[in-house]
């Protein structure tokens, strides 16, 4: 009985991420282009861990119990009567041309090809959330009939992991009807998303898209992990000897940290098996559910052309962790700010001995890296996860924080401020006139930012010890 | 001696004994002091001494107690003594001639002990002492005679009658085999007299030597039975308290004092040598036959004696046939030609021949000390058997005495030999060969019988006979208890440390070949090594580096075989996943299944039940990779429970083994996995309960915006809610972390390293668990009764399973609200009749009202619990526990007791 999870994919980044997702994926659990188990990670399911320690005679790691694999492919894989391990993941677009390239990509037969769906016009939502939204519409039926057969297919569905970005037309607006789909339809399944947030200016009409999918990341989602692109590429070009970053590195970025947030749901260990329990410990209020992660340290392992590894040490990548310029999401680095975390969980990976993890907690309070909440016990969580056997990394350790940080709500303000300047002066409204929803009037676009306002707030709440007071106000 | 028959009168005249006596007579003591003086003594005294007792008996050794019994007993006695007194002056003026004459004989070491001063004398038993009323002689046959002629008459008067030195003589050769002479014959004590008495010297005995039971008591033990086997016929065994002097016809005669003492101290070694002879012919005899026996050594012992002996047989035949040479010197004597006249020259009976009573002492000298010394071994080995009388036998080796160091050293070596023949054959094959249970490592007879199920008293066959049936028993019962470490058996030149790691290396070795079934390793081993190593008494050093060879060989081999055959690190590593809940997602998927039993009455639990759940939960996670081997010995187990007991308080996960691997895991580990497990189990299931309720609290009040008032409790739920799972996960993250895997990492450095014997790793798995124990538990190891945080977090988690309910009840009276609301708003609408409305809420927001109270007593119990937990753990005295402090209280939310008092003192 896995803890099944589907993967949504939907919109043009939100299928280029998760094809490296699906790659790394492979590679982690030994699985060759089309699905089948490489040679070289044969038997390692089958037989059985005879030798928990490794050829050089060290322990395989705190969690290494299955060795040498002791993977769970089906959390991400179902096997066809063939025994190819394929995703379950659904690829959702409006228009063929991602699509096609993922068709005729290396992986073209690792898909379930009955799990994609193409909007038949293939125009595309034209960056526009409405148009995205009434797209969804149109193809409601045909997506919760993939979607309803994956999760038929699942002894024990967890969730769903919806990848799209919020700037564009298919992500945002298809993506936003997907999540409102789903919680009415699976109101008891967790909805994780890992959202991109676009940079300064990648589409014009995106402040409007923002503040409208953000609406229903709030509403209809659980938790959220957050991805943005402006920081994403500060990251890259931090990391690499590139002047700019390409898309494809980004997304290898991302896919990295999607396949690390998930390593401790692929490789069980004592705790964190499931989402809910990965999730449950980060998100103690059910609107502050916006997750920032960091990662480190990049190397070539994962993405091209990465700098040369550093040394790694339990430590070093907990303290790294802990930088604001190893996140995933930009957040204000001005000291005299109260954002604080509310909570922190670290999946580190590799070599561990469990009393550095010890010494570094110890450290890290010693020197208050980390400020956290005033009204509440909290602190960095580790999960120590495994590492796969079959992915080789030059580097001992490496680290994945998800926190849930206060400091997010300036990313939710400068979507507000955004918005407020290009909903003052009207432009681009047609555009969404044109849709459904917007016929009659914009009060979408109030309830939304509404609903983003009062997520800034509560966050900006939750910094303060009387938060357990804070909903008396609203009651 | 002319002077001493002078001077009778005057001390007849009244003359009081001065009390000085016992230091007088120094030599007395031993009883065989007196040999050299007898030559002196004998004529005198018989001339002077006329004996009144009817049987006259000198104890060997009596003299002493004698003179302290006529020190004592004079003091009180009005009547004058005039004989001891005579006989003190003749000792006396001996001794001083001896001195002169002979020079001082090599100190015979004192293997008699020395009574301690002080004691008395019983009230029976000393013969010689009474005073007899004497013949007077009336100064008219006093009148104009020599004293000699005098003395004859007297002596005539007195009717007592002397025998002839030369049979005398003769008898004492008897006497020197063991066996009674003619005129001289060694005095037993009647039964009658053994039980009545106690013997002063017998208890001295005991004092002296620790351990060693009285004679009577051995003679008692060793009953009759073997009676016939001994010299003196079917008489007990030697208790022979002395000779007797007395003819055929059973009349004592006349016999002078210092002959008598002569005579006595030689007939000790007669008496020794019957003790020593009749030790040999005894043990010789039962050998084999009887368990109680003495066994090996001893027949070792006898081996040696025997030796000695038949040197102590030349001796008598020499001594004989010089005794035929001087007889047929002599012309021969008639019974009737012995009259009172030849009396006097009793002294000098055989001049010419040189056979003489001093002569004979002289020659009987070394074979005296030596019987004196076979005669102490013969007593250690009626009490000591084995190693203990190899001990005692090696304390004379440490004797000052050249002789005897030598003496002691000859018959170690010997003696040793069946004690090294059983160490090798124990260290080197594992055999405990020790047919009457004498080396210093026993069977435990209750468990060799139960494992083996017929009790071999003669031969060992190890821990089990090899067969299949045997698998399903107790090795640990048998590596712990099969074999005792019996340490009064150790040999003293075997230090204590070094006879534990031999009882370990045979046990390593007769465990690898009977319970493991390798009985090729050990045969290889045991050919290899035994070619080269002789082990003797001679060379410790050898046999210090072959123990210490044999040992690290031996444990090495079991460990290996633990670990590599048996794969004792699998089955360790398939308990710490299933048992102890490391493998989480085989843990979640069986709690998820089991809830809804285990959520029932206890007595309702039906094992297959349970099987059938640890069976899906098996097959949804990755516990369905494990070999066969590994989820056949994973079973629930039902423990007993109370009436009205939930079936979470009795379900436990149970990882069966079998031989020989539960020498490791044996009961009492099982009972700390079970302790465990339950701890953990009960951790896990309340995590599981947070997380259902999580994902309730987290989808449902979107449902509940519109209920006024609903907000804030759900909003206070779930902060309290965010508090409790952040407890119970680091909680469980310290569990795994600080407790079982940093225990863990100790258990693989030990199998890595392999130092060690199988007791070391016994108790290497031993530390593994208790230190989860006091970590994860935190019960404290050293005292198990201080539970006091192990309760605090139990009552934390009854907290958090309370505050589940309430926030159940939330749920429900919000669900409820919400179809009040609807149902009212549709009869607004008028889409329902009025009459659906039963209430208007107040009932509802009553209990809201009451829920709301119940929310915030629950956040502040919770607190005051947290704060008590992080007070407690602050000041634990483990390092690694105090760092859940930290972890629970990361951001300083919660402050320990102490620390907020000080800090409001200072404020």
């Amino acid at each position: 009985m896995p803890r099944e999870i589907i993967s949504l994919q939907a919109g043009q980044a939100g299928n280029q991420i998760p094809m490296q997702f699906w790659k790394k994926l492979c590679a982690d659990h030994g699985l060759s282009p089309n699905g089948t188990v490489e040679e070289w990670a044969q038997g390692s399911t089958n037989s059985l861990p005879s030798t928990p320690l490794n050829a050089s005679g060290e322990s395989s790691g705190p969690s290494g119990f299955h060795s040498p694999a002791g993977d769970r492919k089906d959390v991400f894989f179902y096997q066809a009567d063939d025994d190819h391990y394929v995703p379950r993941a659904i690829l959702i677009d409006t228009e063929p041309r991602v699509i096609n390239q993922i068709q005729t990509s290396a992986f073209k037969d690792l898909y379930n090809t009955e799990n994609v769906y193409v909007n038949k016009d293939g125009g595309g939502a034209g960056n526009n959330w409405a148009k995205g939204y009434a797209l969804g519409e149109e193809g409601h039926e045909e997506m919760m009939e993939l979607i309803n057969r994956e999760a038929d297919g699942s002894d024990s569905l967890e969730g769903f992991m919806l990848t799209h970005s919020i700037a564009g037309g298919t992500g945002s607006g298809l993506g936003s009807f997907l999540l409102e789909r789903l919680s009415d339809s699976f109101p008891k399944k967790i909805i994780q998303t890992y959202s991109v947030f676009p940079g300064v200016g990648d589409v014009v009409v995106q402040p409007y898209n923002n503040i409208l999918a953000a609406k229903r990341l709030i509403e209809n989602a659980d938790s959220v992990i957050m991805v943005d692109n402006l920081q994403l590429h500060k990251l890259v070009e931090q990391n690499m000897d590139q002047k700019e970053a390409s898309f494809r590195q980004t997304n290898q970025l991302v896919s990295t940290v999607m396949a690390a947030s998930t390593t401790t749901l692929r490789y069980p260990g004592y705790m964190n098996n499931d989402l809910v329990s990965l999730v449950s410990s980060l998100i103690p209020t059910p609107r502050c559910h916006f997750l920032m992660t960091a990662y480190t340290p990049f190397t070539g392992d994962e993405i091209d052309k990465a700098k040369s590894v550093r040394k790694t040490t339990v430590l070093d990548v907990m303290r790294r962790l802990l930088q604001p310029k190893n996140r995933l999401v930009s957040t204000p680095s001005n000291p005299s700010d109260a954002s604080c975390y509310m909570s922190i969980l670290n999946i580190i990976q590799g070599d561990v001995d469990p009393t550095d993890v010890h010494k570094s907690l110890l450290r890290i309070r010693e020197r208050q890296l980390a400020r956290f909440i005033p009204w509440g016990a909290a602190s960095i969580q580790v999960a120590l996860a495994k590492k796969s056997p079959y992915s080789p990394s030059n580097h001992r350790v490496s680290g994945l924080m998800l926190a849930n940080h206060t400091g997010i709500a300036h990313r939710f303000s400068r979507m507000l401020r955004e918005y407020d300047q290009t909903k003052k002066f009207g432009s681009y409204l047609h555009n969404y006139k044109s849709e459904a929803m917007f016929k009659d009037n914009f009060d979408e676009f109030d309830r939304s930012r509404e609903a983003v306002q009062a997520l800034v707030d509560e966050y900006r709440a939750a910094e303060k010890p009387n938060y357990p007071d804070y909903m008396i106000d609203e009651d | 001696m002319s002077n001493e028959a002078t001077r009778r009168p005057e001390s007849r005249s009244g003359r009081q004994t001065p009390l000085s006596q016992p230091t007088s007579e120094p030599a007395a003591t031993t009883g065989i002091e007196p040999r050299s003086r007898t030559r002196e003594a004998s004529g005198s005294q018989a001339a002077t001494e006329p004996v009144g007792d009817k049987v006259s008996k000198i104890d060997v050794g009596e003299i002493k107690r004698r003179e302290y019994a006529r020190t004592t007993a004079r003091s009180g006695q009005k009547e004058v003594d005039v004989q001891p007194e005579l006989r003190r002056r003749a000792s006396r003026t001996d001794t001083v001639e001896r001195s002169k004459r002979v020079p001082r004989p090599i100190s015979v070491p004192d293997l008699e002990p020395v009574p301690p001063p002080g004691f008395k004398e019983p009230g029976t038993g000393n013969t010689l002492n009474s005073p007899a009323p004497m013949p007077t002689l009336d100064p008219s046959e006093t009148e104009g005679k020599t004293r000699a002629e005098i003395l004859n008459t007297w002596k005539q008067k007195t009717g007592v009658k002397a025998v002839d030195t030369s049979l005398l003589l003769r008898d004492m050769l008897y006497l020197l085999q063991g066996i009674d002479g003619k005129y001289v014959r060694f005095d037993r004590k009647t039964k009658a007299q053994k039980s009545r008495e106690v013997n002063p010297y017998l208890g001295n005995i005991e004092f002296t030597r620790k351990g060693e039971g009285s004679q009577l008591d051995r003679d008692l033990r060793k009953g009759k039975a073997r009676g016939d086997l001994l010299l003196g016929g079917g008489v007990e065994e030697d208790d022979i308290i002395g000779v007797t002097f007395v003819n055929e016809s059973g009349q004592s005669y006349e016999a002078s004092e210092s002959l008598k003492s002569t005579i006595v101290s030689l007939a000790e070694l007669g008496m020794l040598y019957r003790g020593v002879y009749n030790f040999v012919r005894v043990t010789q005899a039962t050998a084999g036959v009887s368990i109680g026996a003495g066994g090996m050594t001893a027949q070792s012992l006898c081996f040696v004696l025997q030796r000695e002996l038949s040197g102590y047989h030349e001796l008598l035949t020499l001594l004989e046939n010089q005794m035929k040479r001087t007889e047929s010197e002599l012309p021969p004597q008639s019974e009737g030609s012995r009259d009172s006249s030849r009396v006097v020259d009793h002294d000098f009976p055989a001049q010419n021949s040189g056979m003489t009573f001093q002569r004979l002492s002289l020659w009987t000298e070394e074979s005296n000390l030596k019987m004196r010394m076979m005669s102490t071994l013969v007593s250690e080995a009626s009490t000591a058997r084995g190693g203990a009388l190899i001990s005692a036998i090696h304390a004379h080796t440490l004797h000052g005495d050249h002789s005897v160091r030598e003496f002691a050293n000859d018959v170690l070596e010997e003696v040793s030999k069946p004690f090294f023949r059983s160490l090798q054959s124990w260290i080197f094959s594992g055999q405990l060969h020790d047919p009457f249970n004498e080396f210093f490592i026993q069977q435990d007879a209750e468990i060799a019988k139960r494992s083996n199920g017929r009790h071999t008293p003669h031969g060992d066959y190890g821990f089990g006979n090899g067969d299949a049936e045997f698998g399903g028993d107790d090795p640990y019962m048998i590596w712990e208890k099969r074999y005792i470490f019996v340490k009064d058996m150790l040999p003293i030149f075997v230090n204590e440390e070094f006879g534990r790691k031999i009882f370990i290396t045979g046990k390593s070795i007769n465990f690898i070949r009977f319970s493991c079934q390798d009985s090729d390793w050990t045969s290889v081993q045991a050919q290899s090594t035994e070619e080269d190593a002789v082990l003797c008494y001679g060379d410790i050093a050898h046999l210090e580096r072959t123990i210490d060879a044999a040992y690290s060989s031996a444990s090495k081999r079991l460990l290996d075989i633990f670990f590599d055959r048996f794969k004792l690190l699998e089955h360790l590593e398939a308990m710490r996943r299933y048992v102890l809940l490391c493998a989480g997602d085989f843990a979640d998927i069986l709690l998820e299944g089991l809830s809804p039993r285990l959520d029932r009455d206890a007595s309702k639990l039906l094992r297959h039940h349970l099987a059938s759940d640890i069976e899906t939960a098996i097959q949804g996670s990755n516990a369905r990779h494990e070999p066969e081997d590994v989820l056949r010995r994973l079973d629930a187990q039902i423990l007993t429970f109370s009436p009205g007991a939930l079936g979470w308080e009795c379900f436990s996960l149970q990882y069966k083994v079998e031989a020989p691997i539960n020498a490791v895991l044996d009961d009492a580990a099982t009972r700390d996995y079970d302790r465990i497990f339950m701890y953990l189990w009960r951790v896990r299931r309340v995590a599981a309960s947070q997380r259902k309720r999580w994902l309730r609290s987290t989808f449902e009040p979107r449902n509940f915006r519109s209920l006024k008032g609903y907000k804030s409790a759900w909003h206070r739920c779930h902060i309290l809610q965010a508090q409790m799972i952040h407890f119970v996960a680091e909680l469980q993250a310290f569990c795994q972390l600080e407790a079982i895997e940093l225990a863990w990492q100790d258990m693989l450095e030990f199998e890595r390293t392999r130092q060690g014997d199988l007791d070391a790793l016994i108790l290497a798995h031993r530390t593994y668990l208790q230190n989860i124990m006091s970590k994860a538990l935190l019960i404290n190891p050293k005292d198990p009764k201080d539970n006091s945080l192990n309760a605090t977090v139990n009552k934390i988690l009854d907290q958090i399973m309370q505050f589940g309910h309430q926030l159940d009840s939330l749920y429900n009276l919000s669900v409820a609200e919400k179809t009040r609301l609807t149902q009212k708003a549709e009869v607004e609408r008028g889409v329902l009749p009025a009459s659906v409305l039963t209430d208007n809420g107040e009932k509802a927001a009553a209990q809201l009202q009451d829920l709301n109270r119940q929310i915030e007593d629950q956040t502040k119990k919770f607190k005051s619990s947290m704060t008590n937990l992080i007070t407690g753990l602050e000041s634990h005295s483990n390092y690694e526990v105090k760092f859940l402090a930290v972890r629970l209280s990361f951001n300083e939310v919660y402050v320990a007791k102490r620390t907020k008092k000080t800090a409001t003192s200072r404020t």
